[in-house]
């Protein structure tokens, strides 16, 4: 301990020594000189201050994060729930719309003055596009697009099939007035039973009516096809639409009877249960 | 691992240090050698000015003490100036400027030796013996001995001795920062201190023969 305090006394009495030897100092010319080569050799510019350089980090970390945050904020657009303006979509419309009435126009003034319906459907059939489902979409987009005029063409179809359910009435009605004649005939051939001719004869009665006035029997030809027309189905029966054949077949019946508007509602029910039945006939 | 995480914590320690340079004189604190050294390379000139008053009188009598030739420590010392001077763009404050100013000078020194083998031998400081006024005679005969005899032991010494010695008494340099500087590990470095203590306390202490 004590050879530690002596050493420790004299390191620094050794250190005295030295300090009082040692006292030069630098020579001024020396000085000078490098004081001079280190302002020749600084730096020409200025450089930016030492705390320019974390506000600058700083200032960059913080525009990064801006950035980033800006671009994870951004909703997710899929391609699906991309929205166009209602207003492009009813341009689009019209357009399309009057695109169709225009090539309609163009149709009607080509066209003959007079076109059946059956070479009218054909010709639909020809522009129509291949595919069934685009068919029906297509149709029901015009069902959308068109009411009145399915409206219209269902109250022809209805006025057309009373006019044919009004003929077989007729033709039914007459039929039964013939039977009635010869019945009568025959009992007047037989022995009269009062009790039992009285039926007949009200019924000859009718029928006379009927058979001896022919203008007055269309009134009764009219109620008769009203009550027909409730019990009678399409004019073409559901035997003759099993097959698309027969079903056009019956089709250009009507067609050849002059009721084309019957004609023309049949073509368009059979279409919708044959639509990719090719009619040959029609075709050719 | 730790490497890598040493490397990571420097610079935010020099962003520190540049931290403090920039408020520094705001703050009324004396700016440190680092923090100069920064401020000169930003430009300011005054910043080394500073920084050399602070060290230029130590490191001429190294050099003078170690070359034991003043037009020799001149030369030197130019160079050694010259050098930090020159590393002022590529100076980074990760150790204490006053080692990185030694080392240079050493290596100086060093590449002084190997140029010149055949170096300065004999002794060409005259130093300087006069007596402090109002000193008493027997005292300043006494003082003026001590110091002729320990500039005789320092010139006697080995160059490595004598570079430990000059580095603790000038620069204030602990053993870990002498052996840095000197290339050398701790226990080398406080081997050769004590050999050039023990020399120099012996030619202190020793009494003239003609007594």
């Amino acid at each position: 301990m004590s050879n530690e305090s002596e050493n420790r006394g004299e390191e620094r009495r050794l250190s005295d020594t030295y300090k009082a030897l040692a006292n030069e100092r630098a020579p001024d010319h020396l000085n000078e000189r490098v004081l001079r080569l280190a302002a020749e050799r600084r730096t020409p510019y200025m450089r930016a201050r030492a705390w320019m350089r974390p506000v600058a980090w700083a200032a960059t970390i913080g525009l990064s994060l801006a950035i980033v945050l800006e671009i994870t904020r951004l909703p997710q657009v899929e391609p699906d729930s991309i929205s166009i303006p209602a207003a492009d979509i009813s341009k689009a419309r019209d357009g399309r719309l009057e695109s169709k009435d225009s090539s309609a126009a163009e149709a009607k003034a080509t066209a003959p003055a007079t076109v059946s319906p059956v070479e009218s459907a054909i010709d639909l059939k020809r522009n129509r596009p291949a595919t069934p489902t685009a068919d029906r979409s297509e149709r029901s987009s015009k069902d959308a697009f068109a009411p009145k005029d399915l409206t219209v063409l269902r109250g022809g179809e209805e006025t057309a099939r009373a006019q044919a359910g009004s003929d077989q009435g007729a033709i039914a009605s007459r039929a039964d007035a013939d039977e009635l004649s010869a019945e009568r005939a025959l009992a007047k051939t037989m022995t009269p039973d009062v009790s039992a001719a009285q039926p007949v004869a009200t019924e000859s009665v009718a029928a006379d009516n009927i058979s001896m006035d022919e203008p007055a029997s269309e009134a009764a030809f009219a109620a008769m096809t009203n009550a027909h027309k409730s019990v009678s189905g399409p004019p073409c029966a559901e035997s003759v639409r099993d097959t698309p054949e027969s079903w056009i077949a019956c089709i250009r019946e009507l067609e050849e009877n002059g009721q084309e508007d019957e004609a023309r509602s049949q073509y368009e029910e059979f279409r919708r249960v044959f639509p990719d039945f090719e009619d040959r006939d029609a075709d050719k | 691992m730790a490497a890598s995480a040493e490397t990571v914590a420097r610079p935010s320690r020099a962003l520190f240090s540049e931290v403090e340079l920039a408020y520094a004189p705001a703050m009324g604190h004396t700016p440190d050698d680092s923090a100069l050294m920064l401020r000169y390379q930003d430009g300011d000139v005054s910043a080394f000015e500073t920084l050399y008053r602070r060290h230029n009188d130590p490191l001429y009598r190294y050099l003078l003490r170690l070359c034991r030739h003043r037009d020799t420590a001149e030369d030197l010392f130019q160079e050694v100036w010259g050098k930090i001077v020159k590393a002022r763009a590529s100076y980074r404050p990760t150790a204490k400027f006053t080692t990185f100013l030694y080392r240079v000078a050493h290596n100086c020194f060093i590449d002084h030796l190997r140029r010149n083998k055949r170096h300065m031998g004999g002794a060409e400081l005259d130093e300087d013996l006069q007596p402090h006024p109002g000193e008493p005679p027997e005292t300043a005969t006494e003082r003026s001995l001590a110091k002729e005899r320990l500039s005789k032991a320092l010139m006697e010494l080995p160059d490595e001795q004598r570079d430990v010695f000059l580095l603790r008494e000038e620069a204030g340099l602990s053993l870990d920062q002498i052996a840095l500087v000197t290339g050398s590990n701790r226990e080398t470095a406080k081997s050769r201190l004590r050999y050039a203590v023990n020399k120099l306390r012996a030619a202190i202490d020793e009494r003239p023969e003609r007594q």
